[in-house]
Order: structure tokens, then sequence, then C-alpha cells
């Protein structure tokens, strides 16, 4: 004689909690047993009359009891209510956090103007040492032959800025080395 | 996934004391609450006072909520918790079944008044299953009104209750027949009343 259903099995059946493997036998063991099938059917009834039982809405007085009770357990600012950003304080605060980040901004754009300038001038004074260097070595290499416009003095005079009338002796810085040239 | 994001944003912003966020849980999940209090206690009133017990408890400690996916659950527990104190507050020495049985039937009996038989036909759907749940010891009650009128998940009903899953699935199964006992007892009783009714 086959086994009925459990009373339990039935009523996770009902529940729609029985593992995968045990709902697909109670499945089959329902399509052929009266004695289960009806009894499944009185359970999924009495089930379903509980469940259609009315549903009792938000009681609307609770809601400002609880506020008013967690407003006196948190006195002063540890409850914060919906708009509390945009008030006067707070909002100072913000203003105040500002204002101090921006001169700090200031002081830092100010600090990094005055490397940077110290920065090119040391490169414009190395520069300068440097051609003062090659300058002084050159001159020592060959004082009558070294001027660095001479090979525009043979070709067109006007080329050379230095060789122009008149600025020839007082402009061009390398004319004492020029000699009688 | 974007329900238990929202959960989680409800969570932070109550803890950071944002009464914006407090307010969005209890909309959220107080007429969950409220019914599980009223099927538990048979009292709209004492049903709206635990509730409101239930949600500053739950409202003030929600810090100490380690998994906020878990806060429906939490919340049910804080307010089984405050039915069980109310409980023992009415002089119930002990929860075992048999007091709280005791007890859940001394509980709001209905006044018949000068024509029972009358009353008692008129008696609604809703109040035949506060009757039958009353009858039930409370142990009983909450796994019942959790899993039928509920409609909740057994699983869900173990962190609740915090017993195990096997012991909530008997709890269900001998509630059902419980229940099933007292709606035959209604219905015999109805069907008596009404043959009485019609002899006369």
């Amino acid at each position: 004689m086959r086994r009925h259903i459990s009373d339990e099995d039935l009523s996770a059946w009902v529940d729609r909690e029985l593992p995968s493997a045990e709902f697909s036998r109670v499945e089959q063991h329902l399509k052929s047993c009266d004695r289960c099938r009806m009894l499944e059917r009185e359970l999924a009834l009495m089930t379903q009359a509980f469940r259609s039982a009315e549903r009792l809405s938000l009681p609307p007085a609770v809601w400002p009891r609880i506020e008013s009770a967690l407003q006196a357990s948190f006195p002063g600012e540890q409850v914060k209510r919906r708009f509390d950003w945009l008030r006067w304080p707070q909002f100072a605060i913000s203003a105040r956090n500002l204002a101090f980040a921006m001169v700090i901004l200031a002081l830092l754009g100010g600090l990094v103007t005055v490397f940077e300038y110290r920065m090119l001038r040391q490169n414009e004074i190395a520069a300068i040492v440097e051609i003062d260097r090659a300058h002084t070595e050159l001159v020592a290499y060959s004082p009558t032959e070294y001027n660095p416009f001479r090979f525009s003095i043979g070709k067109s005079f006007e080329s050379n800025p230095f060789a122009q009338k008149g600025l020839m002796d007082n402009a061009n810085p390398f004319r004492p080395l020029l000699g009688n040239r | 996934m974007g329900g238990d994001r929202k959960v989680g944003k409800l969570v932070e912003g109550a803890r950071s004391g944002n009464v914006a966020a407090y307010q969005s849980i209890y909309e959220q999940f107080g007429a969950r609450i409220f019914n599980f209090l009223f099927r538990l206690l048979g009292s709209r009133e004492e049903a709206e006072d635990l509730m409101q017990q239930t949600f500053l408890i739950a409202l003030k400690q929600i810090g100490t909520l380690r998994d906020a996916e878990q806060l429906e659950s939490w919340i049910f527990r804080i307010a089984r918790n405050e039915v069980y104190q109310r409980f023992r507050k009415k002089k119930v020495e002990s929860l075992d079944d048999k007091a709280l049985e005791t007890d859940a039937r001394q509980f709001e009996e209905p006044r018949l008044g000068a024509n029972p038989e009358r009353m008692l036909l008129n008696i609604e759907l809703g109040e035949v299953i506060q009757r039958v749940l009353r009858g039930l010891p409370v142990k009983l009650r909450e796994v019942f009104v959790l899993a039928v009128i509920q409609n909740m998940s057994y699983q869900e009903i173990t962190k609740i209750v915090g017993r195990s899953l096997l012991s909530v699935k008997t709890d269900i199964y001998r509630a059902r027949k419980h229940a099933r006992e007292e709606l035959r007892k209604y219905l015999s009783r109805q069907s008596d009343l009404g043959s009485r009714a019609e002899q006369r």
C-alpha cells in the first residue's frame, strides 16, 4: 500500500517550501491520491482565507509619537531634519571652509610662481655663464681669428649688424678681438 | 538588488541621525510590523503601543545592526521580543506552551453579551481569524502569522524567531492543525446555531 504524504510536508507544500525533489514527489502523489488531495485543498483554502484577511494600514498617530520621543532622547543636534543642510550655521561653516581653501590655493599659487621665476632666472644665468665660458675659451685659443660674425663680413657687409657704419667700433663686443681687420 | 541598495542607504542615513531616513524606514516596514503585532496581540491599541516601542528601539539602536540587508527581520525580532515582554508583564510566569495557551485564551475573550447566538452568527472573517489566533499558543501563533498571513519564507522566519528550519516547519504544521480544528469547531457551532434558529 502506498504511503500518504505527511501532514507536515503537505503544510510545507502549501507554502511552496519543499525542496524541488520533494516537491515533484508530492505533486505526483497528489495526482493519484484523493485523501491527500482533499487535505491539501483544505489547507490551501484555509491559508487563502487567512491571507485574504484585511491588512491594517499604518496608524497615523504613531509616527508623530515616535518622532517626538526621538527628539526627546537625542536632545539638540543629533536628529537632523529633512532640510537641515540649508540651515544658516551649517551653510556658514561651508562658506568659511571655502574661503580658507581659496586662501590656501592663492598661497600655493604664489609659491609656485616665485619658484618658477627663480628657476628661470637661474637657467638664464647658467646660460650666460656658459656663453661667457665658451667665448673666453675661444678667445684664448685664437685671439686674432675668433669672430663669430667674420663669415658674413666677406660675403655681405650688411648682414653683420655690428659691421654697419657707425656701429662697428662701438657696438661690436668682439671688436677688441678683431685687431686691424 | 536595487531594493537592498535603497535599504542600505536608509540605514546609513538613520545611523547618521537623519530623521527623514527614520521616517522612510518606518513607512517601508511599518505596515507589516503593525499587522504582525496586531495578529499576535489581538488588540489594535496594544499593537500601536508596541509599534511605537519597537521603532523607537530599532531607530535608536540602528548603529548596532551589522548587515543592512537584515533590517526587516531585525525589526521583526525586536517587535517579537516586545510582544514576549508584554506577555511577561501580564503575569505570565513562563513562556512554555501551556502557560501561553492559558494566557492566550484569557486574552481579550469576546464578550458575547445578552444575545450570544446572534452575535456569533454575525462574526466576520476577520474576527474568526482573530479568534483562531487567540486559541494558538504564542510560539505557534507567531510562526503561523509570519508564514500564513504575512507570507514569509521559512528561512526568513528562522531569522526572526531564532529556531531551526525544521522546528519552524513543524511549528507551522502544528499551528495549521490547531487552526483547522478551531475553524471546524467554529463552523460546527455556527451551523448548530443556524439550525436552532430555523427550528424556532
